[in-house]
């Protein structure tokens, strides 16, 4: 019997503890619905939960863990030898991934009661490993925002301190792995909507090469830059859920042929002779000086574990925040043009035209924050300023990506501050589009690059975590689980939003 | 770089199928200038003999078999639709081709 | 006043392929509505589109055999606009990269040949077809609209015409060689009247030396070779007799109204639509290399003209009879394949073009669904050369075969049809007939030659056409002297 509550675990000691018959995938999932019914009224992470269906496939998944079958000498064995990891955990999903016949909404209104016809190629992937899904989590409106306060249902508050943010736009799913409502969640990124919520609820997210996630069944912000990812308590499971996750899709073209990896097999190995490069424009003005600090403590650490730690220089930089406020937003407006009412979502009432139709309907539908980012990207699209903006942008881009292909050809990785400082308040940045935009300078440009990184936490200002990243060349998420294990056990940081007070 | 005026917004507003009231007008062309004169700073850097990036990896020739799959059913097709007629997405009006 | 007109067609080409441009739904026609969908079709949230390589591989096809550079490097745009029956609100087609640029097509005129050039071939998706209710189907007098999404995806082929077409004529010409080709090539059924085939023209009208004016229009809703050419015959009547006038001219959308015959006003562009293009992210580009474009060109066959042209020569046919014979790549694949067995090539075209032709036309079915083979009209004519048969009497096997598909052998079993070139049954048929006709008989004697058919008819009915026609005269003149 485990005496403790078993939200409190982490997905690999459940997992051990199922494979061992410890547990039950029932119990597990049961614990985890008391613990929803305990903060959710709080935390609000969820949108949508789906307890009943995940009973039933708890107890179904139960059948198949614990159903025997009788062999020579009157004895019984079980029927399933082998146990794959993470069977029967629990798993929460942002709420822009596809989920079919369950309720999906991008944090939108324009979606009405959309219930998908289809389920996201990750979903597929996660039932044929028979994980569990717990319901769909809270996120800014169609994955525009860094504070989940642009959903048009609720704003998640910050486990660690109710009055603050989660981060955004995954900040249900940070927050609800944060507090115990799911061992494991997704997220999405396009210009750090996994690892920025990820460092202000001090948990692990991990964004991966861009084609190494399926993006089928991922609600399109900005085609070129989308992906989904793992939001974890830790590196291990981490690295468990990229497992599942990752690999090729004939249904997504973008999606890359790569041979599959076990990623767990880098949690093994230790980080001496790494070169790690520490990236001067994300350490400078702009970044308050106790993440700095943090970040300092942190480069110590690898020293002392055996790697190298010097400052390199990323000149182009300082424009990535403006191609992405051009590139992102001008993808949007075309991927948001298909909300239109006809076949699907919200249908506006007594219009007489399909014109009309169409303007009541995305003006009742949108919010204002993505109404902003459909204008700007139609606008940089538009005859007279494609050049100037749209095709600019992309021109940077090109910078930025060889900027960093210079670096890694002598760096094994990078790091800096996930963000600028800790979860701010809610409501202090809500009506300033531009000051919200500057906390996502340190992880816009990996989207633009299309490498992967992910977010871990490495300190605390006033009881709220602070996030290092760490950045890797493509598809070498190896180097970050290895590099970012290594300092999780030496730094030990306590997940603590799990106090008493709730 | 430009400003963004009354006019363009009204006119972006337009080709993106958005209506601006009049009195969200003001503050949606000063937020959108706020966030313009920031992303336009991409034109301080020289990109002369610079290639634009369309797409991140380096893949070409993706191409999938010409073989038929099942289709949905029809009424899967329509369930979310908000309004049908005779098996058809109804679409109210229209006034021009 | 003298004027110059210049006319470009635009024509938009479904093409057969089995399933759609980007997804794996079918593309059969006439499938009740809504029945051929799927999330990705119908533009559901978190969707992605693939490329179907086959109806590539038909566009590179296409481009070859009109001549057009073909591009190294290629990729897909969006072009963003907003309408129903557009369900993402963008519609992947391209914009800079076509596929192929500055081909050409030489169409003849009386002999004369006038090259007519093909600006680009490019690839696109289908939209959803817009259904209107109301008497008319017209949109102008709907009460409703609705739409099925079974066209919707379906590979579409667009190519432009330089605008060198410079009347009518040249118009209807270029339409009807570019439709061969197409269906030389296999690539689509062209058929224009279940809409698979779409013409939109754009004309204008300008005073010879006058500065050049922008001024142009977009005629839509030309969905046949008539409205095509009652279309364009009344656009340029319009636009000349509006410069006469010394009015102006505008960059309009027209639409052909078939009730009418005329050019109805759409909306006057004040400009063009911004589509907004930018390459579209979830298609990766594509590299077009010299070893895939050699594999496709083995995949053209002998394009219509050049076949004609050979056919002409080789066969020695006429230039009436060659264009009749190759209108069709069956047609011409049906002619040679006679030939091949049976090398007579004249008597196998009269057939085809006189007899073939004509109840195809009459059963509106084409000649690769009808029931003669080639088989079937070469033992027909085996049958008529060694005599077994009369000409006469092939024409009524010729029918049953068409109709049933029995083999002219079966065919004169069963009902009897030898030709009878028994010398005394045909004497003793020509007696009784003799006997029958006195005066006729008398007439003739009496240096009235033409009763001689009469005579030669009454052969015929009594032996039911089966009589060896030319034994017949020869008897029966011997019986006569």
């Amino acid at each position: 019997m485990v005496k403790e509550r078993l939200y409190k675990l982490s997905a690999k000691e459940l997992s051990d503890l199922i494979s061992k018959r410890e547990i039950s995938s029932y119990e597990t999932v049961k614990d985890i619905a008391e613990r929803i019914e305990e903060v959710e009224t709080i935390v609000k992470s969820y949108i949508t939960t789906n307890i009943y269906k995940a009973i039933a496939a708890a107890r179904k998944i139960d059948k198949f863990i614990y159903g025997k079958k009788r062999i020579r000498g009157g004895k019984f064995i079980y029927k399933t030898k082998k146990i794959e990891p993470l069977t029967g955990i629990p798993i929460a999903v942002k709420d822009n991934i596809t989920t079919k016949g369950i309720h999906t909404t991008c944090g939108s209104n324009i979606l009405g009661n959309y219930k998908p016809i289809y389920d996201a190629t990750v979903i597929n992937k996660i039932k044929e490993s028979n994980m569990i899904l717990t319901g769909k989590t809270n996120m800014d409106e169609f994955a525009m925002g860094s504070s989940t306060e642009n959903s048009s249902f609720w704003t998640t508050h910050n486990p660690w301190n109710l009055s603050n943010v989660p981060g955004g736009s995954s900040g249900g799913s940070a927050a609800a792995v944060a507090v115990g409502e799911t061992p494991l969640a997704l997220g999405t990124d396009t210009g750090g909507s996994i690892r920025q919520p990820a460092a202000l609820c001090g948990v692990v997210g991990l964004k991966p090469t861009y084609g190494l996630v399926s993006r089928f069944g991922l609600i399109a912000f900005a085609s070129s830059l989308d992906q989904i990812g793992p939001i974890t308590r830790n590196v291990q499971d981490c690295a468990l859920l990229l497992n599942i996750i990752a690999g090729h899709d004939s249904l997504d073209s973008t999606s890359v042929f790569k041979d599959k990896e076990d990623y767990t097999k880098y949690l093994k190995e230790d980080i001496s002779g790494l070169k790690i490069g520490i990236i001067k424009e994300l350490m400078g003005e702009g970044i308050s000086n106790y993440v700095k600090g943090a970040v300092y403590k942190a480069i110590d650490i690898f020293s002392s574990l055996g790697a190298s730690c010097e400052e390199i220089s990323l000149p182009s930089l300082k424009f990535a925040l403006s191609a992405y406020y051009i590139i992102a937003p001008a993808e949007a407006s075309s991927n948001l043009a298909r909300y239109d009412g006809i076949r699907y979502g919200l249908r506006a009432k007594k219009v007489k035209s399909f014109r009309s139709m169409y303007r009541k309907t995305r003006s009742q539908g949108f919010g204002n924050e993505v109404k902003r980012r459909i204008m700007l990207g139609t606008y940089a699209l538009s005859r007279g300023y494609y050049e100037a903006y749209y095709l600019q942008a992309q021109k940077v881009r090109t910078l930025i990506i060889n900027d960093f292909k210079k670096v890694f050809k002598k760096f094994d990785v990078l790091v800096s501050p996930t963000t600028p400082s800790v979860a701010f308040k809610i409501g202090e940045k809500f009506e300033d589009p531009l000051t919200m935009y500057l906390s996502d300078i340190c992880t816009i440009p990996i989207n633009l690059a299309g490498i992967p990184a992910i977010s871990i936490p490495c300190g605390l200002k006033n009881n709220l975590p602070i996030g290092l990243q760490i950045i890797a060349p493509h598809f070498e998420e190896g180097l970050l689980i290895k590099t970012a294990y290594n300092f999780e056990k030496k730094f030990n940081f306590k997940l603590k939003p799990l106090f008493k007070k709730f | 770089m430009e400003e963004i005026s009354k006019k363009d917004v009204k006119h972006v507003a337009k080709l993106a199928e958005l209506d601006i009231r009049e009195d969200e007008l003001d503050k949606f062309v000063d937020q959108l200038n706020i966030v313009l004169k920031h992303a336009g700073r991409i034109n301080e850097i020289d990109t002369t003999d610079v290639e634009p990036t369309s797409h991140v990896t380096n893949m070409v020739n993706i191409f999938r078999d010409d073989i038929v799959k099942k289709c949905i059913s029809k009424k899967d097709a329509l369930l979310n639709s908000p309004k049908t007629i005779e098996d058809l997405f109804e679409v109210p009006l229209i006034t021009e081709e | 006043m003298e004027f110059e007109i210049k006319i470009g067609l635009e024509t938009h080409v479904e093409l057969i392929t089995d399933s759609k441009m980007f997804c794996g739904c079918s593309t059969k026609f006439g499938a009740a509505p809504n029945t051929q969908t799927c999330s990705i079709c119908l533009g559901h949230p978190g969707t992605l589109p693939v490329i179907n390589k086959k109806a590539f591989d038909y566009t590179l096809k296409v481009a070859l055999a009109l001549n057009c550079k073909i591009a190294n490097f290629t990729q897909f745009h969006r072009k963003n606009y907003f309408y129903p029956d557009l369900p993402k609100g963008y519609q992947i087609s391209q914009y800079d990269l076509p596929v192929g640029l500055n081909g050409y097509l030489d169409i003849k005129l009386n002999s004369k040949v006038k090259r007519i050039g093909i600006s680009r071939v490019h690839m696109e998706e289908d939209t959803a077809k817009l259904l209107h209710f109301g008497e008319t189907g017209r949109i102008s007098e709907a009460t409703g609209s609705g739409l099925d999404f079974n066209r919707c995806g379906i590979p579409l082929l667009e190519i432009v015409s330089a605008p060198d077409i410079k009347n009518v004529t040249q118009a209807k010409a270029y339409v009807m060689l570019l439709k061969k080709i197409l269906e030389y090539l296999e690539v689509s059924d062209c058929n224009m009247e279940e809409g698979r085939f779409r013409v939109d023209a754009n004309i204008s009208v300008r005073k010879l030396r006058d500065e050049y004016s922008k001024a142009r229009t977009e005629l839509k809703n030309l969905n046949s070779f008539r409205f095509l050419e009652k279309g364009l015959s009344y656009e340029i009547k319009r636009q000349r007799e509006i410069l006469n006038k010394g009015e102006k001219l505008y960059l309009e959308t027209r639409h052909f109204d078939s009730k009418t015959m005329t050019t109805k006003s759409m909306r006057i562009k004040e400009e063009a639509q911004d589509y907004r293009y930018f390459p579209e992210p979830d298609l990766v580009p594509i590299e077009i290399s010299r070893e895939w474009v050699d594999e496709i060109k083995k995949t053209v066959p002998e394009l219509p003209s050049v076949r004609a042209d050979r056919i002409k020569k080789q066969y020695d046919i006429s230039d009436n009879d060659a264009e009749i014979i190759t209108s069709t790549k069956s047609m011409a694949d049906f002619f040679e394949s006679c030939v091949k067995i049976y090398p007579y090539p004249k008597k196998i075209s009269n057939w085809i073009i006189r007899d073939l032709l004509y109840l195809l036309n009459q059963k509106q079915i084409q000649i690769e669904n009808c029931k003669i083979s080639p088989n079937h009209l070469i033992e027909m004519l085996k049958m008529i050369e060694v005599g077994k048969i009369s000409g006469k009497i092939a024409k009524s096997i010729f029918e049953e075969m068409f109709k049933t598909g029995k083999m002219p052998k079966e065919i004169v079993e069963q009902k009897g049809l030898k030709q009878i070139s028994d010398i005394d049954k045909l004497t003793d048929i020509i007696e009784q007939v003799l006997k029958e006709n006195p005066e006729i008989v008398t007439q003739y004697l009496s240096g009235k030659m033409q009763v001689f058919n009469f005579l030669v008819g009454q052969v015929m009915k009594k032996t039911k056409g089966k009589a060896n026609p030319k034994l017949v005269n020869e008897l029966l003149k011997k019986k006569l002297k």
